[in-house]
């Protein structure tokens, strides 16, 4: 399948790489894609610097609001759009403070969530929350069914794959059967030290005071005790997903560069993907340096250009010699980018053997940074494929 | 303004401990190696700190290796890697002295993910495991390759996110520990690299602001990575206007066209980065002739060595 069908067939399209690669762009491109084959998108991005805002041109896009471009609005850019695109970008504390008002009944219970210290930390996007809180969004856009297409973009490697984990980590800590059994009582019970010679729960729990504090301790417990019966709900949601993101309707697309650290990470990451039947289905590698133009043939071309810019009174020969030498190297330099980038991208597809399709997108004259960059972006990528 | 910036950025090479931080794919792991490499030239004792990597620094020079280290690259020049998993366990040792006390507490793996629920431990053990090899003191110089923008900021606020939180206890005197050491001055800089690139410029500019600003933290220098020298004068240009009309020149002007197309491009976010930044700026070169990673790694080295020299040698490679 190629990136043309997975914009038209998906429902979800998951961008994943190593930084500065360009996922974010790439996420946008493939947002304003759909909206211009009239599938209705949306692209949600989980990545704490504003990328997608800027890519976007939507510097002030506030995080958690969904921002609609009008087809009116992309068209004063000149994309011809059929449906409006939609980007939001995640907003944990809001997810979470949303996932709790609709998992937690007893309001009191809530309200002990939503004002204990741990919690306002979990929204300040520490210890995977964030991610947690885009596989809640994900899953919840998935089956509210309002868009044909949702385009994630992840943040970097090591933490594109806690967008994988974060779930489980987080489930495995909240519903902890053997912190339950081994120091909840002497947490609870308050009375550290009588147990202290036995290698038991009161035992661990004075070791790890040591540690952190025995308040610090019995505050955690009280966090962890506030989710208790919560679980299997997450659980499911959690499973649900996992099974979506396997299933036909989601397709995976990495984005490399051709610069060698991040072809390894890509690297790596295609074989923890593959090890999870989450194989990706697209390598996107982008910023390929564009070969300059030949040089002139046959073994004279240089003299009679010596001759020619000397009659035409471009400098004294000496002046014009020097010129042209500055020329070669510029037009060398060129073609050695272009070269290593050829080389790198062989390396990666010879690596990868047939097990994804492979696009090249090609540096652009300038940076992407507007969405007339993302429809420069998208043309390069989509026209000539399709 | 050179030499004063050159007196701004030896004083970098003076310091204990040294983040390299900036946007995701910008060279921090390659900038790290060789600054450190650049220090172990000038006879400092250099660590040089991944966290919780798969060993990109040694595989630069060549080097597989097995575990997270220690592990010596060369002369002076040591490398280790590390995890919040072998952070605790020296944090923990230094405590608790006894391995078996160690093994049934910590190895638990109740105790592990219940552990894992502690905001930000990950973060602090590892900056903690970086503060108590700067005690210790078999270094002169350690170099971390700290992780991007977000996680890097996230990392590096962790100590003062506890210090918010937790108001006493032990948890809450390591953070303040740490914190007295990365906003030292004195003993630490965090420095952002970045490529002359619209949104590597962007970001730079937001994470300096959260560092400095929200975080309190010593900001040494701007690295600006895989910079294009640029050889044109009004001469050149006159030629190269003039060939572009000829059959046989019109291939070599396109070539220069394309290449002053990178460096305008190149120039107007180097001036961005600096009207944004006031910050002493070191200028790597674009490698191209290299002949392997390690070959990289020691010319990018190069340009670091009026950082440690002390006199006020010729900026390095920066453009025209």
């Amino acid at each position: 399948m190629n990136l043309g069908q997975s914009v038209l067939e998906k429902r979800i399209i998951v961008s994943m790489g190593p930084g500065g690669v360009g996922k974010t762009t790439l996420a946008a491109t493939l947002g304003l894609q759909a909206a211009v084959m009239g599938r209705r998108a949306l692209v949600l991005t989980i990545d704490p610097a504003m990328r997608l805002a800027s890519a976007l041109g939507l510097a002030k896009l506030e995080a958690g609001q969904t921002q609609t471009l009008t087809v009116g609005t992309l068209e004063q850019l000149s994309v011809r759009a059929r449906v409006p695109l939609d980007v939001v970008m995640l907003d944990t504390g809001r997810s979470l403070k949303e996932l709790i008002a609709r998992e937690v009944s007893d309001p009191e219970r809530r309200t002990k969530i939503l004002t204990h210290p741990f919690f306002r930390r979990l929204c300040e996007d520490l210890a995977g929350s964030r991610e947690y809180a885009a596989m809640e969004d994900l899953y919840h856009l998935y089956m509210r069914g309002e868009y044909d297409l949702v385009v994630v973009d992840t943040p970097p490697t090591i933490h594109g794959m806690d967008f994988l984990d974060a779930p489980d980590r987080i489930l495995d800590v909240l519903d902890d059967n053997g912190y339950r059994w081994l120091m909840r009582p002497a947490l609870l019970a308050g009375k550290i030290g009588l147990l202290a010679l036995d290698f038991s729960g009161g035992y661990i729990v004075k070791i790890l005071s040591k540690f952190t504090g025995l308040a610090f301790l019995k505050e955690l417990a009280t966090f962890i005790d506030l989710f208790s019966g919560l679980m299997e709900g997450f659980r499911e949601r959690a499973a649900a997903l996992k099974e979506i993101l396997r299933s036909d309707s989601s397709s995976f697309v990495l984005v490399s560069s051709p610069d060698a650290s991040q072809s390894q990470e890509v690297l790596a990451l295609h074989r923890r993907l593959t090890s999870r039947d989450l194989a990706p289905e697209v390598l996107v590698v982008n910023r390929v340096s564009p070969a300059p133009p030949p040089l002139p043939q046959g073994p004279t071309w240089r003299q009679l250009l010596v001759e020619k810019l000397t009659a035409l009174r471009a400098g004294s020969q000496e002046q014009v010699e020097r010129s042209i030498a500055v020329m070669e190297r510029a037009q060398r330099m060129l073609q050695m980018l272009a070269d290593r980038d050829l080389r790198r991208v062989e390396e990666l597809r010879r690596k990868l053997a047939d097990r994804s399709s492979l696009v090249n997108v090609a540096l652009l004259e300038q940076d992407v940074h507007d969405i007339a960059g993302l429809e420069r972006l998208r043309r390069s990528i989509f026209d000539r494929r399709e | 303004m050179e030499v004063k910036e050159n007196r701004r950025l030896s004083t970098i090479g003076a310091k204990r401990l040294v983040f390299f931080t900036g946007k995701g794919g910008v060279g921090k792991t390659a900038v790290s190696a060789a600054f450190g490499l650049a220090a172990a030239r000038a006879k400092k004792h250099v660590l040089l700190a991944e966290i919780r990597s798969s060993g990109k620094i040694p595989s630069l020079f060549g080097i597989t290796p097995a575990g997270n280290g220690p592990l010596s690259l060369g002369p002076r020049l040591d490398w280790r890697n590390l995890t919040p998993a072998d952070a605790l366990q020296t944090y923990a040792m230094r405590m608790l002295k006894l391995r078996s006390v160690y093994r049934a507490v910590f190895e638990q793996r109740a105790v592990r993910r219940f552990l894992r629920a502690v905001p930000a431990l990950s973060e602090i053990l590892m900056l903690g495991h970086l503060a108590y090899l700067v005690e210790q003191g078999d270094y002169d110089l350690i170099v971390t390759d700290a992780p991007s923008s977000g996680p890097g900021t996230l990392m590096l606020g962790a100590p003062r996110s506890v210090l918010e939180s937790v108001s006493r206890g032990p948890l809450h005197d390591g953070a303040a520990w740490i914190q007295s050491l990365i906003a030292d001055r004195n003993r630490c800089a965090v420095n952002i690299v970045v490529l002359p690139e619209e949104l590597p410029v962007t970001e730079s500019v937001d994470l300096y602001h959260r560092l400095k600003d929200d975080l309190g933290l010593p900001i040494g220098t701007l690295v600006a990575n895989r910079t294009l020298d640029d050889p044109y004068d009004k001469q050149i240009e006159n030629v190269c206007r003039i060939a572009a009309g000829i059959d046989i020149g019109r291939s070599l002007a396109e070539s220069c066209r394309l290449h002053r197309m990178r460096l305008r491009l190149q120039e107007i976010y180097l001036d961005r980065l600096r009207a944004g930044i006031d910050l002493p700026c070191v200028y790597l070169p674009e490698i191209l002739n290299s002949t392997g990673d390690a070959d990289t790694i020691e010319q990018i080295s190069a340009a670091f060595e009026i950082v440690f020299s002390g006199r006020p040698a010729e900026p390095a490679g920066r453009p025209a």
